[in-house]
Order: C-alpha cells, then structure tokens, then sequence
C-alpha cells in the first residue's frame, strides 16, 4: 500500500502542475532543517487511502552542488523514505531528463517514470511508445500524459497499482572513486542508446517560438518591448489594487469605530481599535499588491517570457553583482518590495539572491508615493523650467531615479564586501513559448498572499501592538496620581514614550533639519512610511474628515524658532523625502527578509545600511541646501 | 584552440573538451560534454549571453561558460 510519495524532476518539466494536480489545495510549506529551501507537502485521497505527496524542488541532477540538490538527494537517501518517488520527465527533452531519472533508480528506490508533455512530443512527430521504454528501463511503470488537460488520473491508477520489482539492476554501476564527470558522460551515453529506437525525424525547431524570439530578443524590440508589458503591468496594479484596498482599509476603520462604540472604554477597548485592528489591517492592506503583482509574474514565468527577460538583462546588470535574474524582484520593487523579495527565489546563486534582497527595498515603493505628494506638494515651487518641465514633477521623478541608483550603487558594495566560494554562472534552459495555465498562476497567487499573511504577519502584528503601547502610554500613566489602580491611556501623543522619543532624538536630527514632531513621524512610520502622513495629522490635530488640505495649510505655518524661517522649506522638504527614499522603515520588508533568508542577520543588516544612508544623505542635502 | 566563445552563429561544431570549472558538472548534466554537436544559435544584444542548441534543446550559457567549451576543429562539414 503507497501512503507516502515524492516528486522529481528538472525544473520547468510541469512539476508544480502535477503536484496542485494531486493535491488541490491539501497544501503546507515547511522547512528543511539547515537550508533556506522550502518544504511543499500535502496530501490525497486514492481509494479511501490518504497518500502523502512531497514536491522536492526541481533539479538537473543528484549530485549535491546547490542546496536544492542536496535537499532532494538527503531526502531520498534519509531515514523516511517515501514508497514511491514519482520522476517527471519533460518528453520533448527525453534523453536529458532521464540522467536525472537514472541517478534515481540507482538509489534502489521505487520508481515510477512520468512522460509529461506527451501532446508537444507528438506533435513533434516524437512519439515514444511507453512500454517499450518501460522494458528497456526494467520494467518500471511508464505513464506518458500532459497534466496541463488537467487529467493525471493515469498517474493516480499507477501509483496505486504500484508493484515492486524484485528485478532491480542498476542502470549504471558506480564504483567508488569514479569521476562524476566520466559518470555523467556514461550514463548520457547509455541514455543515447537507449533511446536509439526512437524515430529521429524531428530536428525541426518550433518555428513558432523562433519566429516571436526574433521580435522579443531583438536588440531594439526586445527592450522597448519589455518596457511596454512593465508600463502596462503597472498601470493595472495601480488601477485594479486601488479598490480593493481601499475596500479593506474601510472595513478596518469601520470595524476599529464599530468595536469602539461596542466595547466599554478603556485599555483593552483601546489595544483592539487602536493597536489589533489596525495591525491586522496593516497587513491585509498588502494582498492585493502581492496578488497582482504575483498574477503577472506567474504569467510571464508561465508563458517563457520571464527567461528572455533573463537573457536580456543579464549583461547590463552584471557590473553591478545582480544577475539577470535580478531585474523581476527590483522592478517589482516599485510596486512593493515584500513580493519584490519573495519573487527572488528564482535566483539561484546565493550571494546574488542576497545582494537582490538587500537592496530592493530602495527602491521607490508605492507606499512612499503619499509622503512624497505631501512634502513636495509643500515645499517644492509649482514652477516651470525652461518653460516646459514643471519642478514638481521632475523632483518626484528624481526620487525614482534616486531609488535605482541607490540600489545598483549599493548592489555594487555588496559584491565588494560579501565573499563566497561559488563564482557566477548563467546556465539555464530556454524554453517553448506556451499559454498560461490560469490555475497554476492562481495556485501560485494564493501560496504567495498565504506565505506573506503567515510567514510576515505575525511579526508584524507584535510590532504594531508595540507601536500601539508605546504610542498610547507615557510615563504620566505609571505616576500615582490616578484614582484607580487601572493603566490609563495616554490622550495624546505627544506625551506618550513616542512622543517623549521624538523629543529626545531632537538634537540628533537637527542637522537633518527635523524638530521633534518630524521626529515623532519617523518613530511611527518604523511600521509602514505612509503612517507619516497620518502622524501629522494627529500632531497638528487635525480632523481626519479633511486631512490632506488642512495639514498642507498647517504645516506650511510652521515656524522654525532657531532660524525664524518656515519648518518645512526646500530644505526639510528634500532631506526628508531623502530620507524616506533611503531609510527602512516598513517593517513588512523586514519580516519578510527574515523568511526569505532564514535568519535575524540580514533584516537587520538591511536595516542597519538603510538607516545609516538615510541619515548620512539627509544630511548631506540639508546642510547644501540650508 | 577554437572556444566555443569565438565560434560564429550558426554554425555546427563538435565539443572537443571542456575546461576545469566550478560549472563543469552542471554543463554535463545539461548534456554539454566531448562528442556532442553544438551550435550558438542567438546572441543577446550586447553579444552576451548566448543560446546554444545541443541536441533537441535550447540553453543559454554566457560567454565566461562558452569560453570553457572546446571546439574540433572545423570538420563539421
């Protein structure tokens, strides 16, 4: 009886299809103890039997070089074998995929051979008769099917007819001490006859997917091309996640103001409407980045377009330690950097993984968009230049620039700085265009908005509670003048320890050109930068029914008393929004950094650089424009 | 000695070697190895990476990769 498998197999050969094939959405991801890959199980049902399916990430071989061939080599040789490893093989790639197959079956492993892509063979006039293949290789189960029709039943009824031989031989014998190279070479060479009896009448390129990769790798059409899906991309993240996410950020105001009339006054009703509410909100608030975002990308990956990309980009972003890989999570960076970090799981040199990790969060996200509409909407001139460009508008585009070359400059210290034994290397498969499979590419939506939410949303649910108790109390509310024994809320924030934090930072950030109430905002927008329009208006009490116009016309009255001028001139104004662009302060980006590297160290490197530029750059720019 | 690197497109040559490197167990999983026709058949725009056809597959390698693929000298033909 098989209660257990595993799948293997090249990446790109449609394992993740079979995988949502058999088991829906009976899905979890776990770890593998030492190693940032993660582990995709589920489950389910054959003939009443709950079968338990683990999808092993995708490899070219067994042979331990990267972490994600060790995972899938220490699994099969482990303690919890599964009953039967099920290898797909891409059938238009036949004699390469099956060195990966041999590897396998000579563990001594019962094996179970999948032909996927059987449609594409034979329309390639390669048709492989799977009992003749199944013969030459022993007689193991063969079971040739396209799991894009979305029918894998071959594959169930074979796995549960599943008989171990007891003819095991071994495909290639391996002595110790030979060479894996001369292994390698043998075994192909055993594959290559093997195969012989295949019909050879093929050699004719899909001339389809020649004639696009004429137009989309064109030195001219290629790139203004990609320009143009991104435009695109873009314009239908800002128009389609607006919506929802006003939607969301309604319904939590409403449920904070609704549970707040509901709840006796005091601590508690305050720490649900002012800290839990508003926490889980605040993550929430990005799925429908991270859904869209995630929808396309999967779309691009699906249709082949994402490795032309790849091909490309990667000369132009070498010099600066990224790889062609890079470009999709810092692009992605301009929408948000948290699926920005997450989409750089396809980068599979660790260091340059990490270089992209540490620098997409400068990019200019969409979160920044509201501080730097405010501040330079009150400090920048509405004039023209040169009787055409209005400097409003070039100053913001300046902080997008800004943003990129921060991050290639910054991309370009990490190579200097961070060592690794592994050099380099672009070595991938350049596949067929197809269509988009709609349920992958919703699979995928869905495991990405659920590894946010649960992987980042805990963390930053703690620190919004965080925020809240030291927003809300100050040491006033510790003094023993209260008649009862109960905490009391702080009313405002000025005297809560935020309030007190700001005031004490003072001397620090006025070089930058800050005073404390600019220092307060910059304690809460630690949890997310938009915060700092809504910080000022708590600190200018202002009513929140007219917050942008009324806060411009308060801010803009400022007086600074050491130098008599307005607080927030050209100078403030451009040190801040340097400020914003450089530092770190979205704490979803932290957390999400710490998943994706399994471990404290780089959210707070991240941090640490960030901060340290953020302060360096502002200060520099207020101190020439003073 | 004719490197992969320096071969013109389209043009059908046999592997004669291929160098010491960190890459070279990935290139012969990937069925680059001596004996096997290979042929560049797309440079990006800046002249690199490359395509490479080896058999029924498509592989983009860059040019420091390519280096490392020694060619027969020409008796494709």
């Amino acid at each position: 009886m098989i209660k257990k498998i595993a799948l293997v197999g090249n990446p790109n050969v449609g394992k993740s299809t079979i995988f949502n094939l058999l088991t829906g959405l009976n899905q979890k991801v776990g770890n593998y103890p030492g190693v940032t890959v993660d582990k995709k199980y589920g489950s389910f049902k054959l003939n009443e039997q709950t079968v338990e399916v683990v999808d092993l990430p995708g490899t070219y071989s067994l042979h331990p070089k990267t972490e994600d061939e060790q995972v899938v080599r220490s699994y099969l040789t482990g303690d919890s074998t599964p009953d039967v490893v099920v290898v797909i093989a891409d059938a238009i790639n036949l004699s390469r995929n099956l060195l990966l197959f041999t590897q396998v079956y000579d563990l001594k492993v019962p094996v179970i051979l999948v032909l996927n892509r059987i449609d594409l063979s034979e329309k390639d006039n390669d048709h492989i008769p799977a009992a003749k293949l199944s013969s030459l290789l022993g007689g193991i189960p063969v079971v040739p099917l396209n799991a894009r029709d979305g029918n894998i039943d071959s594959l169930k009824e074979s796995i549960s007819s599943f008989q171990e031989s007891d003819t095991w031989q071994p495909f290639y014998q391996t002595d110790n001490g030979v060479d894996y190279l001369k292994e390698t070479e043998a075994r192909h060479q055993k594959i290559d006859k093997l195969l012989k009896f295949l019909k050879k009448d093929r050699q004719k390129p899909d001339s389809f997917t020649n004639k696009l990769d004429k137009v989309l790798l064109h030195r001219v059409w290629g790139y203004s091309i990609f320009l143009t899906i991104l435009f695109i991309i873009f314009q239908f993240i800002y128009v389609f996640a607006n919506v929802p996410m006003d939607l969301i950020d309604n319904f939590f105001a409403d449920s904070s103001s609704f549970l707040a009339e509901l709840l006796p006054e005091g601590p508690f009703s305050s720490l649900v409407t002012e800290g839990i509410i508003p926490g889980i909100g605040g993550v929430v608030i990005f799925i429908p980045q991270i859904a869209f975002l995630f929808f396309f990308l999967t779309v691009l990956e699906e249709t082949g377009y994402m490795t032309r990309v790849v091909f490309l980009m990667d000369r132009i972003m070498r010099p600066f330690g990224l790889h062609g890989k890079s470009v999709v999570p810092l692009i992605s960076g301009v929408a948000c950097a948290i699926p920005a970090i997450m989409s750089s799981r396809s980068i599979d040199q660790p260091k340059e993984r990490l270089i992209t990790i540490l620098v997409t969060p400068l990019m200019s996200c969409s979160a920044r968009l509201p501080v730097y509409i405010l501040l330079i909407s009150l400090t920048v001139p509405d004039k023209l230049i040169a009787g055409f460009i209005n400097m409003q508008g070039l100053v913001l585009f300046g902080m997008y620039i800004l943003g990129i070359i921060a991050a290639l400059v910054f991309a370009m210290v990490f190579k200097a700085i961070l060592l690794t034994k592994s050099k380099s290397f672009l070595i991938m498969e350049m596949p067929r265009y197809q269509l988009p499979k709609m349920s992958n590419t919703l699979f995928n939506v869905f495991e990405k908005s659920k590894a946010f939410v649960w992987g980042a949303g805990r963390i930053i649910l703690a620190i919004s509670i965080i925020l809240w108790v030291l927003g809300s109390y100050g040491p006033q509310s510790f003094s023993s003048s209260h008649e009862s024994e109960e905490l009391l809320p702080q009313t405002s924030l000025e005297t809560s320890f935020i309030g007190i934090l700001g005031k004490q930072i003072e001397p620090a950030i006025e070089p930058l050109g800050y005073d404390w109430k600019i220092g307060i905002s910059l304690i809460t927008s630690f949890a997310a930068r938009e915060v700092f329009v809504g910080t000022m208006a708590t600190i200018y009490s202002i009513d929140e029914s007219d917050t942008d116009k009324s806060l411009m016309a308060r801010m803009n009255q400022e007086i600074n008393p050491n130098t008599g001028e307005k607080t927030y001139g050209l100078a403030t104004g451009i040190s801040l929004m340097i400020f914003y662009a450089f530092a770190m302060q979205c704490m979803s980006t932290l957390a999400i950094t710490k998943r994706e590297t399994k471990s404290w160290k780089w959210p707070l490197v991240q941090f640490g650089y960030m901060t340290v530029l953020a302060y360096v750059s502002s200060f520099i720019a207020y101190q020439l424009l003073a | 000695m004719n490197r992969l690197s320096s071969i013109s497109l389209n043009q059908i040559c046999m592997i004669e070697s291929v160098d010491e490197s960190d890459v070279k167990d990935r290139l012969y999983e990937m069925g680059i190895y001596p004996e096997q026709s290979i042929q560049v058949i797309r440079k990006a725009p800046f002249g690199d990476p490359l395509v490479v056809k080896i058999g029924n597959q498509e592989i983009i390698l860059r040019h420091n990769e390519a280096e490392l693929i020694i060619i027969k000298e020409n008796k494709a033909h």
